[in-house]
């Protein structure tokens, strides 16, 4: 796929070079939207509404990474989602984690764990989700933002900076805090306990 | 209080950004060298990389739909003609604003200028207050300044100062009030004063008006010629601002 040569179609009302790019990209466009704002059908809305912004502000990419650059329109309408929530302040926490991850019918691909896990492995394992994706969900929304970028997305720094219009040192200096953050979160909600020991024992072996 | 929290900010990021591969390689020679000497900072080390084997663990969901757009987004694009229309009102707008600033503060020394006759009255009502004041506390014998000053009418005027007023771009400029001393600086009460018998007050206040009248001959072109331009900039700003709201809707 020539990404450029299907940029300067798009650009010429080209929608069908343009829904190539979208097909290329909606897989890492939904992850962040879906991360950031924690609820499946918002994400869509999201992502969606980025596509659509994307398309019609073809003419304002100036070149380097399209990936940065659509991933920070999916961002900035994550932003405005959220925004727009807490303007609902009628949504319950309740509410948000029956949408959250494991309740809303989007499957996740677990690469953690074994598909052959026990019962109990797999009890362990969706508990530990939920506590990762609580705390994840618990960070402010810059912090929520670097992390999904950089480790579920696995961008560079450079496209996380890209993405974030933000310097690179800031995103490094983020990330680590972020990073500190959540380690303080999974401890405080006990479970990570056993399953730091599995790590380490699966490191060790 | 985990093991990160108590790290200084430095080796909190060194840490972060090693476990990424993003430390120069001289910074991670460093670093490598201090998890040798240093057990806490290796244990901070697993922390992180604990807790980013987590976060990675979570892994990508997949997307319930395809997100491609239709025909009829395709449609909707932004033309490019509406960048030009919004454009254009924004300049009408600017040249409107423009055109009013102008008109504004070609009036303003209109405004002062009719001001002027009125301020200077007032100063000469003070300075004669003033003037009658000292004269009573004169002792007796002494005789103020002014008093020797011959009547105005008995001392030339230099031509045209009280009938012509200088122009200063079609503009008429107030000029000084004409001083019987000859003194331009000195103040035009002091002249007037002498005047025995009349009514000070009134004989400055028509002079002023005198000289006032000739300030309310405004070049007639140049003013019109802005009204013009204002008022047509102004449709042309109303006309754009519809069209640009209405192609804006129709988006």
């Amino acid at each position: 796929m020539d990404e450029a040569a299907l940029i300067a179609d798009a650009r010429r009302g080209d929608v069908e070079a343009f829904n190539r790019l979208v097909l290329a990209h909606q897989s890492k466009a939904f992850n962040l939207a879906y991360r950031i704002t924690g609820d499946g059908d918002s994400a869509a809305d999201a992502t969606q509404e980025a596509f659509l912004s994307a398309y019609r502000s073809l003419n304002r990419y100036r070149g380097g990474s399209f990936r940065a650059w659509l991933l920070r329109i999916v961002t900035n309408a994550c932003y405005d989602e959220l925004r727009r929530r807490k303007r609902r302040p009628a949504e319950s926490l309740e509410e948000m984690e029956e949408a959250s991850p494991t309740g809303d019918g989007v499957a996740t691909e677990d690469v953690f764990f074994a598909a052959n896990d026990g019962p109990e492995a797999s009890a362990e394992r969706a508990e530990v989700t939920r506590a990762i994706e609580r705390c994840l969900l618990g960070l402010p929304s810059e912090f929520r933002t670097v992390v999904i970028l950089a480790d579920i997305l696995a961008l560079d720094y450079t496209e996380v900076a890209s993405a974030m219009g933000s310097p690179v040192g800031t995103v490094r200096s983020r990330l680590a805090r972020a990073r500190a953050r959540l380690r303080q979160c999974l401890e405080a909600s006990r479970e990570l306990s056993g399953w730091g020991m599995r790590l380490a024992e699966e490191r060790s072996s | 209080m985990s093991r990160l929290d108590r790290l200084p900010p430095r080796d909190l990021e060194r840490l972060s950004a090693y476990l990424d591969g993003g430390l120069a390689s001289h910074e991670a020679a460093k670093l490598r060298a201090r998890l040798e000497a240093e057990p806490e900072l290796r244990l901070s080390l697993d922390e992180m990389r604990q807790v980013v084997a987590a976060v990675r663990g979570l892994g990508e969901v997949r997307v319930p739909r395809s997100f491609t757009l239709g025909a009829a987004d395709a449609v909707r694009r932004r033309e490019p003609g509406f960048a030009y229309l919004r454009f254009a009102t924004v300049l009408a707008t600017a040249l409107f604003v423009l055109t009013t600033a102008v008109r504004t503060l070609s009036a303003v020394p209109l405004r002062l200028g009719a001001a002027a006759p009125v301020a200077e009255s007032a100063t000469t009502a003070a300075l004669e207050m003033f003037a009658d004041i000292a004269g009573a506390a004169l002792p007796t014998g002494e005789v103020p300044l002014e008093a020797e000053a011959p009547p105005p009418a008995a001392l030339p005027v230099p031509a045209g100062t009280a009938t012509s007023a200088p122009t200063l771009g079609g503009v008429v400029v107030p000029s000084p009030a004409p001083t019987a001393t000859g003194c331009p600086s000195c103040p035009p009460s002091l002249a007037y004063r002498q005047e025995a018998g009349e009514d000070r007050a009134g004989k400055t206040s028509e002079t002023d008006d005198e000289e006032a009248a000739p300030l309310t001959q405004i070049p007639g072109g140049s003013i019109s010629t802005l009204a013009v331009a204002q008022w047509v900039l102004g449709v042309v700003v109303v006309v754009l601002g519809l069209l640009a709201v209405r192609a804006r809707r129709r988006r």
